[in-house]
Order: structure tokens, then sequence, then C-alpha cells
């Protein structure tokens, strides 16, 4: 009960954030299932997710009061570590690799990509930031073109400059 | 019961260069994840995952599994130099490691955990050996309704273990359940939830989810969190280990021995995992030495019991993992994969249908325990050295791997986009501290859960009074009943206690 008190607001606000997310399937169940042929609940695609989704909303229900009312001297403080800038540009860089990858290929977009990785976390030695992506790259090409023998398309670059 | 000629079959296939290399690279990995502070097996395990997909079940297991092991062997090492667990359980490890190297005698505390953890994984092999047979007989009985039975003990175990945190538990498991129902329904083959996508027709598969849960989001985790304070010196006296103080550990061999067996049981149990086995070994050392009062001051039979205790989980959980197809824990899931991405289904007849695999098996398990007790005997010094790598660059690595990697299991960017969700949710719920295993024990379990329930219910035209009509299924019930009855009144006695 304690422990209640003094932890963070944001504990339950990611409860009922999570807890809005299990209301919204559970809503929208009858339109994202689909169904031709008529079986009984215990039978059919629904009783699942409904079971599932059921729980997640009635456990989420205790945050929601929380947050609602019993929020008078309570913080919405975390950790003390601040916002998380750098997991937010690591993410961001990350959605430019797959793109990286079809444009210019596995190892160049691999280069890139963590050399700026590298950047964001902190690392300005120039050796650093050139040496480990090129080692990276390598390894990437070793490992899955030639052993694994995995498929990356055909760089888009490649193909347009012929 | 035991064959000899099949286990002599399973040893000469373990001992296939491939599969030797594969727990070799599989150890140093696991070293090296435990040895980092704030990363743990987990994250090794998910790395390797797609690379293991283009082995044969035996080598991709022995690679697994070297990670799995090793990673509580590297655990101990930077817990008892410089006070800072590489995995949760080691934390225990240090009451005593620490206080031993304060006093100039790193050498006996290492020797204490590396023998610990060889020991510990070496019983529990031979626990598993004789075990899962016997576990395995029972399990043949077993209908739908105690798969069923089996399946939910395993998720309230989970949850209970979390019962500090149980509607975070809770709302993480019903989350985990629900992705599991995601995609082509096997039955009726109705498209569930796939929000007119095709590539989600597939459903959310364990390895987008894992990856991106303890790969991307522990990348994300260690970018921002300087976890180690790498000033710590590290007060190492010379690079190998002392073999002669290994004789002085082996002469606590019953501490080695109770921890080993303490270990196996409770791995065995799914959800409790190794903070629990390290810390009841621990307990239960105290309590038999002669001397209680000295522990926390540096006793070498603390980081013994912890160790041992800890590296017994592995082979403890796979016993319900081969005998009933149920894993315990996050790590046994991603083994789970493993196995039905080859084709083979653990249950009741795997050590029927698959015998030679499973000594295949068994003997892998020892052969791990022998590398990483070899690797940390001849190169103590530069794995000690590598909690000195910065965080940040671990981090930008890890990311980069378990992006290609997981692109590489089906080339397929959709499931990057996948692993790229549940990083960003893997993080968020490690920032707050939340009960992640739940999570993915959901997505684990849910498809056997769903699977079972129906057949149970269709079984029964709908009356869920089966599940209390079959003797086993009734009685795993009632257990699971008191599991949750039992923690909670005992919790409720100790609230008004201290409140009177």
């Amino acid at each position: 009960m304690s422990q209640e008190k003094t932890r963070s607001r944001a504990h339950d606000l990611l409860g009922a954030v999570l807890g809005t997310f299990c209301t919204v399937m559970l809503v929208l169940a009858p339109w994202q299932i689909d169904l031709d042929v008529s079986y009984p609940f215990y039978k059919g695609p629904f009783i699942m997710p409904i079971l599932a989704l059921s729980i997640g909303v009635i456990a989420s229900l205790p945050s929601w009061y929380r947050l609602l009312f019993k929020g008078k001297g309570r913080s919405w403080e975390l950790d003390g570590a601040g916002a998380p800038r750098k997991p937010f540009l690591m993410l961001v860089t990350a959605l430019f690799y797959p793109i990286g990858i079809f444009v210019i290929g596995l190892e160049i977009a691999t280069f890139l990509i963590l050399a700026v990785e590298l950047y964001i976390t902190g690392q300005r030695n120039r050796k650093i930031l050139f040496f480990i992506p090129l080692l990276l790259s390598g390894i990437f090409w070793l490992v899955f073109r030639r052993m694994l023998d995995v498929y990356f398309p055909e760089p888009l670059l490649f193909y347009v400059l012929g | 019961m035991f064959d000899l000629s099949i286990f002599l079959q399973g040893a000469q296939q373990a001992l296939d260069l491939t599969n030797v290399l594969m727990l070799a690279i599989g150890s140093l990995v696991g070293i090296i994840v435990g040895i980092l502070p704030g990363m743990g097996p987990m994250v090794g395990m998910v790395v390797l995952l797609p690379f293991s997909y283009a082995l044969d079940a035996g080598s991709a297991l022995a690679l697994l599994l070297g990670v799995f092991c090793g990673g509580y062997f590297g655990g101990g090492i930077p817990s008892v130099l410089m006070r800072t667990p590489g995995v949760p359980s080691s934390l225990i490890t240090s009451f005593d490691g620490f206080p031993l190297t304060q006093k100039g005698q790193s050498q006996l505390a290492l020797s204490a955990v590396i023998v610990g953890s060889f020991g510990g994984g070496i019983i529990s092999v031979i626990c598993l050996i004789f075990l899962a047979p016997l576990l395995a007989g029972v399990a043949q009985n077993f209908a739908p309704e105690e798969y069923f039975s089996a399946a939910l003990f395993g998720i309230v175990l989970v949850v209970m273990a979390n019962r500090q945190k149980i509607f975070e538990a809770l709302i993480l498991l019903s989350i985990g359940l629900w992705a599991a129902s995601v995609g082509l329904d096997s039955t009726t083959l109705s498209a569930r939830y796939n929000f007119g996508l095709t590539d989600m027709q597939n459903g959310l598969q364990i390895t987008p989810v894992c990856i991106g849960l303890f790969g991307v989001g522990q990348a994300f985790l260690l970018a921002e969190k300087s976890i180690l304070n790498t000033g710590t010196s590290i007060q190492l006296s010379r690079s190998t280990l002392d073999l002669s103080k290994i004789w002085e550990v082996l002469r606590r061999w019953k501490t080695l021995l109770v921890s080993g067996i303490i270990g196996t049981f409770v791995g065995l149990l799914p959800g409790t995992g190794s903070m629990l086995a390290s810390f009841l070994s621990y307990e239960t050392a105290r309590k038999i030495s002669k001397t209680p009062e000295k522990f926390g001051t540096g006793m070498p039979e603390g980081c013994i019991a912890s160790e041992a205790g800890n590296n017994a989980v592995p082979a403890g959980a796979m016993i319900p993992l081969l005998t009933l197809g149920i894993p315990g824990d996050a790590i046994s899931a991603v083994l789970l994969g493993v196995f039905t991405i080859n084709g083979i289904y653990p249950g009741p007849l795997l050590l029927v249908k698959e015998p030679v695999l499973i000594n295949e098996l068994y003997v892998s398990l020892l052969l791990i325990n022998i590398f990483c007790l070899i690797m940390l005997i001849l190169w103590l010094r530069p794995f000690a050295m590598i909690v000195k790598i910065p965080n940040g660059i671990l981090s930008a690595v890890i990311l980069m791997m378990s992006l290609v990697g997981i692109y590489s299991v089906n080339t397929s960017f959709f499931d990057i986009g996948v692993a790229l969700v549940f990083g960003v949710l893997g993080y968020v719920l490690l920032r707050f501290d939340w009960p992640v295993v739940n999570l993915v024990m959901g997505v684990v379990l849910g498809s056997i859960f769903e699977q079972r329930l129906r057949e149970s219910l269709s079984n029964s035209a709908g009356d869920p009074l089966i599940f209390f009509q079959r003797p086993i299924s009734c009685c795993i019930l009632i257990v699971t009943i008191l599991m949750v009855v039992v923690p909670l009144w005992l919790d409720y006695r100790k609230a008004r206690k201290q409140n009177t």
C-alpha cells in the first residue's frame, strides 16, 4: 500500500493507456474477426481475444481509479533519468535502416546508420565512428550474404545508376 | 529406461564439429553478455536467434543453450570484482564475493563462483536426465484438459511470481495472450486483427516479439543509462584462475550439491527464475552452515550456493519444456521456437520419438558447462575487462544486429517493423520496471492455451466442469488455486501483523 502511495503517477498513466488499448481491441472484435460460418462461442475464434482482453480491461481499472481520483501529492517523475532523447533519436534513425537497405544496400546502410547511432549514443572518437561500422558491415556481409545466403533486395540506387 | 546405445549416439552427434563449434561460440557469447551488466543471456540469445535458424535442431539448441548457461557463468564475475551483478541473480553472489575481494581473496571468490556455476550446471543436467523420463511418463496420460490446466498453472505461477505488481502483470499477460491470437485462426481459418494487412495474417511471431522486447528495447535502455560505474578498478592478481583455490572450493561439496538440487527444482517451476534459485540456495547454505553469522562478511559458501543455484536453472527449465512442451520462462520460450521451426514439437512423446536428439541435448549441456569452466579458468582477466566497453557502443551494435537478424529470419521488412514496435514497448516496460516476462509468456502460451481450451470445451459441449472431472487436471487446478490463494492470504496476514 505504501509503495502505491510513493509510486510515480506515470505508472498509472501507462496502465490506463494499455487498458485503453485492450478496451479498443475488445470493441473492435466484431469487425476485426472474420467469421463466415457460425460456431458456438467455445469453439469459435472469439473466445481467446475476448477472454484475454477482458482480463486487461479489468486489470487496468485500478490504474484508472488512481489516475483520476488518487493523484493528490503524488509526482509524475519516474526515475529522474529525464526524457528519453537518445532512444527516440535511435528509433528514428533505425526507421531509416530498412529504407537504406532497399536504396543503398545492406553494407553501406549498415555503415552509415551505425555511424549515426554511435554518434547519437555519445561517441565522438573518429576512429570508433569509422572502424566499428566498417567492422560490423564486413561481419554482416560475411555472415548474412556469404554464409547464410540471405536474400537482400538489389540496391535501388545501383539499379537506377545502371 | 536409460539406453546406453542411444546415449552414445547422442554423444556422437554432440561431439560433431559443427555442434562443438556452436556450443563454444554460444558459451563465449553467453559469458560476455553475462559479464556485461544490464544485458544478460536473453539479449545474447535473441541476437543469435536468427543465426540459429540456419542450423539443424541440435546445433541451434547447443548455440542458444551455450548463451543461456554461459550468461549465468559470467554474471558472477563483475559481482565479485565490482559488486555489480552481471545478471540479477548474481546480486546474491556479491553479498560474500565482494567482501572476499576486499580482503584480497578475489581468486578464492572467483573460484567459488566458477566452480559453483560448474557444479550447479552438472548436477542439474544429471537431474534432467533422470527426471525428464519420469515426468514424460506421467504426461503420456495427458488429454487436452490436462494440457490446458498445466498451461494455466504456468501462467498463474508467472503472474504470482510478480504479485507485488499483480495488475501490471495481468495487463501484460492479457496483451500477450491477445497478441498470440492475432493472424489466421488455425481451426476456423478466420482472420483476426490483421487490420487489412496481409503480413499480419501470419500473426505476431515469437521471434520478432522477443527480439523487439529484449534486443531493441534493451539497446534503447543501454543508450541512455550509465548502468555501470566503469571507474571502479578491477582487482585481479593474475590473468588466469588459481587452480589451488579450486580444490579449496571443492572441499565445500555439500553446499554445491544441495544448491544444485534446489536450483534445478526452482528452474522446473514456471516463472520463478534464477533470482529465487540463488536466494533459496544462499539461505539454505546459511542455515546448514556451522557459522551462519559469518555469511555476508566473505564466506565462499555464499558464492558457491548462489552460483550453483542460478546455474542449475537452465537445465531445470528444460524439464517442463521437453516433457510438456510448456516453457517456464521467456528464455525457454525462445528455445521452444527453435524446436518448432525444425518441425519438432516438445511434449511427452518427444523422448520416445527423438531419443537421439534428447541425448545430444544432455551431452551438449554437459559440454557447455565444461567449456565455460575452461574458458573462464584460462581467460579470466580478458573476460573481466569486458565490463569496460562503453554502453553506447554496445547499444548501437545490439540494435543493428537485432534489426538485420530479424530481417534474415523471413527476409521480411515487416518483421523489422514489428521488432521496432515491440522494442519501443520493451523499452518503456523495462524503464518502468514492469514484469515484461508476463507479456512474453502470454505470447508463447497463448496458442497452447487457446487450442487446448477449445478442444476441451468441444469435448464437453461447452461445459467448463470437464476440467475438474479428470483427476490429473483437477489436481493441477487445485494446486493452481492454492498458488493464488495461499500467497495472497499470507501477504494479507503479514500486512495485518505489520499494521498492528
